[in-house]
């Protein structure tokens, strides 16, 4: 019998690394078929190359039997391919119809003719059952809205088959309830459904079959009603998961860092923080849980001094220091992690060892005087760091763009924990990390709390929460849904808060 | 007082237009996503490629061809470095300037036998079909047909931005590449177009100016005019309305400085005049950027992707 | 110093490029001089003749390159931390009537103490014009670009209105008055030679602007900020303040290149004593990569164009703008560095290929 998608022996190799090791996949016509596996698995590019925005180094695609090679996005949407990307492809100054119209825009070479585009999505969107407004500016709508134009964009172009590139991440537990709710109705249509996920409780719920990706290899497919989610964890870890939390030490210190009542607005937006009263105290690790974009940036901002608070103060050590510079925070001992290695972390075209000082450059320690640097000591601390830190590259003096995403991360860590910071503040540090390199960033977190610093973990993962944490505090549209004890909470407990529902709080108001 | 009025008015078209047609070229290339701060460079060559095509052929009209011709094939230059090898941008358009200089130096000698200047050619810095029109017809026979057709090719842009496929193309390939590339649109072929088509549009400045206003080209002629325009497009939040009527200011403050200069017993001296319009454009600026910071980035018209060379879907990280 | 291995590809690329784009830009001004009918060999001839051909012509190349090498180092400064200054025109200009005016107006001041006191003044007149356009960036968010450029030519008036009016001399001239005898740079050569002490200063600054970069923390931050502006963001680096800093430092040494023009060899100030040296920065830094050690050499190449520049014109009777075509070129040309990196870039199916850019 014939599939509808068939990926046959498919090979992409990047510079450094096989992202897909010789992968097949078979998808039938109105199936819902999962890909699943860790980050850094495979599994967007190999979703990537049959969308056409790669090419496999090897391999062929088979669609509805006939093999079709995509050298771009054009040639896998004229066979009926649709993609939703994670990160919203959406212009927010357009309007809900111009995001989804345009490259097929309806009317002749001179007018567009967006009234008969409008009501055409307004068709599709009613008949999936998506609320939505064409005549609105994207840059109005809510995330859920915003996916939903990703969706409708799609639909618009005729997409039999959808790829759905970790569509709730971005989602609270009940909008992934809706979500799943439109991913049932596309089925029953008759549309075949690639669905990208790590979150096995969706994927249980609506998925036919599961594919593990394991380092870029297959390492699996099974029918969901054949598996449990036990197996397909260990398959996509590759051997029994230690979710266990480990022990916490007893010691709990006076507080390092206190918020009272941070608000923070931009200009005539709603406000991005509001009235946020919390404490991080040594030896402790905070956890910081939320869906992406209830304000866990900002409040990152604020601490580091990137931003200034509207209304409120931060105290560190008992010291009002929200008026304080970046600088004057780091070397008073507030060391951050960033989200973003390669735009916020690294200068990736300086070499290692003068990455392995950004931020303490101008300590003395590095100095030979006011104003001259010791490139001896610099180097002397980077084959030092370099060896403690297990950052494997060829030599200090090559440039931090030459490594990987892992031992750039060590990179950072190892300069951030080199300060021997009183708190340190760690947004997202396992973002697209192996397993080994998460392990290795978890056990520089419990280091530091162990030697009785504080620590603030930022994560929009709540399984890395719970194992890690030692208290959460959940965000939600910018408030403190709660501060739980991470001991006695569940996954479902956090996920209420998440959504604003919660009460279990000590203190924060419920949304 | 009238008449001085009518002057100003007048001068200010004739000032403003130049710069004008290079501004609303400057921001088809801009919304696309590529910077081009060597439109002085463009409109230094097509100012002098107007000049030898009205030369050569006696035809002003064949000169404005020529213009325009000049000014997509050193767009085409910038093109190639910018959107197909991701160059930088600033120094892809300092290049452009020094060429277009240098060529135009040369090419002055070998075809005019002087330095620096070329002679006197046909010029269509009047419209004659329009004097007919009573009352008005003299003042309106005084300008250039290219003051009337930029009006036209303004009218073109806002429609193109507002109604056409392609205005929505550039504009999603301006804010957010990789979004039109999913979207199945070429970014490269849309900012190709663009930034060509901004050539030809400073290709018209320049003619505007050598054969529009005057009827010779001198080296330093263009005397920042480019640079004005790209300052137009920032005041006009990058919207072709925008900046046409930024550079029509622009073109006031020249006619202004023009105006004060020939009248006797100023008491200002002339170097002060001749730097109204620089300073009035620092000004502008300073006004228009501080307006910008209090309304928040929400409302500045710049394109998100602009200036950021886009290479196509590759691993990012 | 600076990582061996933190460049090494990329300074063989460099330089690979660099003397390959000088020398297709000299093919392709070739090809347009033969274009218009003349003969390409006699005139690089003729403009080698004139930049080299006697000792005293190599002098003279020798003292037009400071200027260049100062506007080069001011351009290079800001360019390191991602500031484009394209005011060095200006600045140098302001610098020069500085200059003029210390020169004319200080006397009774011995050698010693004026000539240190005749540059810091042009070199403040610089920064005080940098200051302009920095500020406004920095309170303002204005387009550095703009702010330069316009500021460029409003200098070139504001100049000429003091040439002309206060600082006249007798008689029809286009210059000032000339400055003290206690002003002018001691000659290191006697005539027709005319190399002064200037070209000493100018390579001291490049050696000092190499030591701002890579042995000073400000340095070390400067060329961050061009690198990365939001990782420096984050580290602590203040970003504007370096921006600001590298445009201030930039426009006094664009200023000194006008201080060192009047006091080493015009003698005065001129109605167009800067005629281009501010935008030969730009290709001069360009063609060094920002590197001020190479600057010492690219500000050479476009010396000798500008001084052979006028033998091409009067003996072959080539335009002297054929030499701003070429820096043209040579930028077009250098560009090709983006092609290498592209195709590069696209080849690269194993790893190792690390290019360093800035």
């Amino acid at each position: 019998m014939s599939y509808k998608i068939q990926l046959e022996n498919i090979t992409k190799r990047f510079p450094g690394v096989t992202a897909n090791d010789h992968i097949h996949i078979s998808v039938e016509k109105g199936e819902i078929h999962t890909l699943a596996g860790e980050n850094g698995a495979g599994k967007s590019t190999l979703m990537n190359i049959l969308f056409g925005l790669y090419q496999p180094t090897e391999g062929q695609i088979y669609i509805d039997g006939k093999p079709e090679v995509f050298h771009s996005s054009k040639d896998s949407i004229r066979c009926g391919i649709g993609m939703v990307h994670q990160h919203f492809m959406l212009v927010p100054r357009l309007t809900v119809t111009e995001n989804i119209i345009a490259g097929k825009e309806p009317g002749n070479r001179i007018s567009i003719d967006r009234h008969k585009a409008a009501k055409e999505i307004q068709e599709l969107s009613d008949l999936y059952g998506m609320r939505i407004d064409p005549y609105k500016k994207v840059a109005d709508l809510t995330v859920t809205e915003q996916q939903r134009v990703e969706i409708l964009k799609v639909l618009y172009r005729r997409a039999e088959i959808l790829i759905f590139d970790e569509p709730t991440a971005v989602l609270t537990p009940q909008e992934i309830d809706e979500f799943c709710e439109i991913l049932l109705k596309l089925k029953e249509k008759g549309k075949t459904i690639l669905f990208i996920s790590h979150k096995l409780a969706e994927v249980f719920r609506i998925s036919d079959n599961i594919t593990v990706i394991r380092l870029g290899k297959v390492v699996g497919t099974r029918k969901v009603s054949e598996t449990t989610p036990e197996e397909i964890t260990q398959m996509m870890v590759g051997r029994s998961v230690d979710l266990n939390r480990r022990e916490r030490p007893a010691f709990k210190g006076e507080a390092v860092l206190e918020l009272e009542g941070v608000e923070y607005k931009k200009n005539k937006e709603p406000k991005k923080l509001d009235n946020i009263s919390f404490a991080v105290h040594a030896g402790e690790i905070l956890g910081i849980a939320g869906i992406d974009g209830n304000g866990q940036h900002e409040l990152a901002r604020i601490i580091c001094g990137l931003a200034a608070p509207t209304k409120g103060q931060v105290k560190y050590h008992g010291r009002d220091i929200s008026g304080e510079s970046i600088r004057s925070r780091k070397d008073s001992g507030i060391a951050c992690i960033p989200e973003d290695r390669h735009l916020e972390g690294l200068v990736l075209d300086y070499s290692i060892e003068n990455n392995l000082i950004l931020g303490q450059h101008h300590l003395p320690k590095f100095k030979r005087s006011k104003f001259v640097m010791d490139h001896r000591k610099i180097r002397q601390n980077g084959l030092e760091l370099k060896e403690r830190f297990d950052i494997r590259c060829p030599g200090t003096d090559v440039t931090a763009s030459t490594l990987s995403g892992g031992n750039q991360q060590k990179i950072i860590i190892a300069r951030e924990v080199m300060a021997n910071p009183d708190l340190l503040i760690a947004i997202q540090p396992t973002r697209g990390l192996d397993v080994g390199a998460e392990e290795f960033v978890h056990q520089a977190l419990y280091d530091q709390r162990n030697s009785k610093k504080a620590v603030i973990l930022i994560s929009f993962e709540l399984d890395e929460i719970l194992a890690i944490s030692d208290r959460i505090m959940v965000l939600h549209k910018g408030q403190i849904a709660g501060i739980v004890d991470a001991e006695h909470t569940t996954r479902e407990q956090l996920g209420a808060m998440m959504l604003g529902l919660g009460d279990k709080n000590e203190g924060g108001e419920t949304a | 007082m009238s008449v001085m009025i009518l002057y100003l008015l007048t001068s200010t078209l004739r000032n403003g237009t130049s710069i004008a047609y290079t501004a609303m070229g400057g921001v088809l290339s801009e919304r696309s996503g590529i910077v081009n701060i060597g439109l002085e460079g463009i409109m230094t060559a097509s100012a002098f490629a107007a000049v030898v095509g009205s030369y050569v052929s006696g035809s002003p009209w064949v000169g404005v061809l020529a213009a325009v011709l000049v000014g997509i094939a050193i767009s085409a230059v910038h093109a190639m470095v910018c959107v197909t090898y991701g160059g930088n941008q600033s120094v892809s358009s300092m290049a452009l300037i020094l060429l277009a200089t240098g060529f135009c130096g040369i090419a002055a000698k070998a075809i005019f036998g002087r330095q620096g200047t070329t002679e006197q050619v046909a010029n269509i810095s009047a419209s004659p079909v329009l004097a007919g029109i009573p009352v008005i017809g003299p003042t309106l026979a005084s300008l250039s047909p290219l003051v009337y057709l930029s009006f036209v090719v303004l009218l073109i842009l806002i429609y193109v931005f507002k109604k056409t496929a392609f205005g929505l193309h550039i504009t999603m390939v301006g804010e957010h590449p990789k979004a039109a590339e999913t979207a199945g649109i070429s970014v490269n072929r849309v900012r190709y177009v663009c930034v060509l088509l901004s050539g030809a549009l400073g290709g018209l400045g320049g003619a505007a100016l050598s054969i529009g206003q005057m009827n010779l080209f001198q080296e330093g002629m263009i005397a920042g005019r480019g640079y004005l325009a790209m300052a137009a497009v920032i005041m006009g939040n990058w919207t072709a309305a925008g900046a046409f009527g930024a550079s029509m200011f622009f073109g006031f403050f020249s006619a202004l400085q023009v105006y004060l200069q020939t009248r006797p017993n100023n008491p200002v001296p002339t170097e002060f005049v001749q730097m109204i319009p620089y300073i009035a454009c620092v000004l502008i600026m300073l006004y228009s950027s501080a307006q910008r910071s209090r309304r928040g980035e929400a409302v500045s018209g710049k394109p998100a992707a602009s200036g950021k060379p886009y290479t196509r879907f590759v691993q990012s990280r | 110093m600076k990582g061996k291995r933190e460049t090494i590809n990329g300074i063989l690329l460099e330089t690979g490029i660099t003397f390959l784009a000088i020398f297709l830009a000299i093919v392709a001004g070739g090809a347009v001089m033969a274009l218009f009918g003349y003969n390409p060999v006699s005139a690089y001839a003729a403009l080698a003749k004139g930049a080299f051909g006697t000792f005293a012509a190599f002098t003279s190349t020798l003292t037009k390159s400071v200027p260049i090498m100062f506007t080069g180092l001011a351009v290079a400064v800001a360019f390191k931390c991602g500031v484009f200054n394209i005011g060095a025109e200006g600045q140098m200009l302001m610098g020069a009537l500085s200059a003029g005016i210390a020169g004319i107006y200080i006397r009774f001041l011995p050698a010693i103490l004026h000539i240190p006191v005749t540059l810091a003044a042009a070199c403040l007149g610089g920064m005080a014009w940098a200051f302009i356009p920095a500020g406004l960036k920095q309170k303002f968010k204005v387009d550095v670009v703009i702010g330069t450029i316009m500021l460029n030519y409003i200098a070139e008036y504001f100049v000429q209105y003091m040439i002309l009016n206060p600082l006249k001399a007798d008689g029809v001239a286009t210059s000032t008055r000339a400055i003290e005898k206690t002003a002018m740079l001691p000659k290191l050569l006697s005539a027709p030679n005319v190399l002064n002490l200037g070209y000493v200063l100018a390579v001291g600054a490049a050696f000092l602007v190499y030591f701002l970069f890579w042995h000073t923390t400000r340095g070390y931050e400067m060329r961050a900020v061009g690198l990365n502006p939001t990782a420096s963001r984050w580290s602590g680096i203040n970003v504007e303040k370096n921006a600001f800093l590298a445009l201030i430092i930039s426009g006094g040494l664009a200023g000194l290149a006008g201080g060192i023009e009047v006091t080493g060899s015009l003698g005065k100030v001129i109605v167009g004593a800067s005629s281009g040296y501010g935008f030969n920065g730009i290709p001069v830094a360009l063609i060094a990569h920002n590197n001020p050690l190479i600057i010492i050499f690219s500000s050479l190449i476009l010396a000798a164009m500008r001084t052979g520049a006028m033998m091409m014109q009067t003996s072959a009777g080539v335009s002297k703008n054929m030499v701003d075509m070429i820096q043209g070129l040579i930028i077009v040309f250098l560009c090709a560095e983006y092609v290498f990196r592209y195709y590069i870039k696209k080849g690269l199916e194993k790893a190792g290929g690390n290019v360093s850019c800035q």
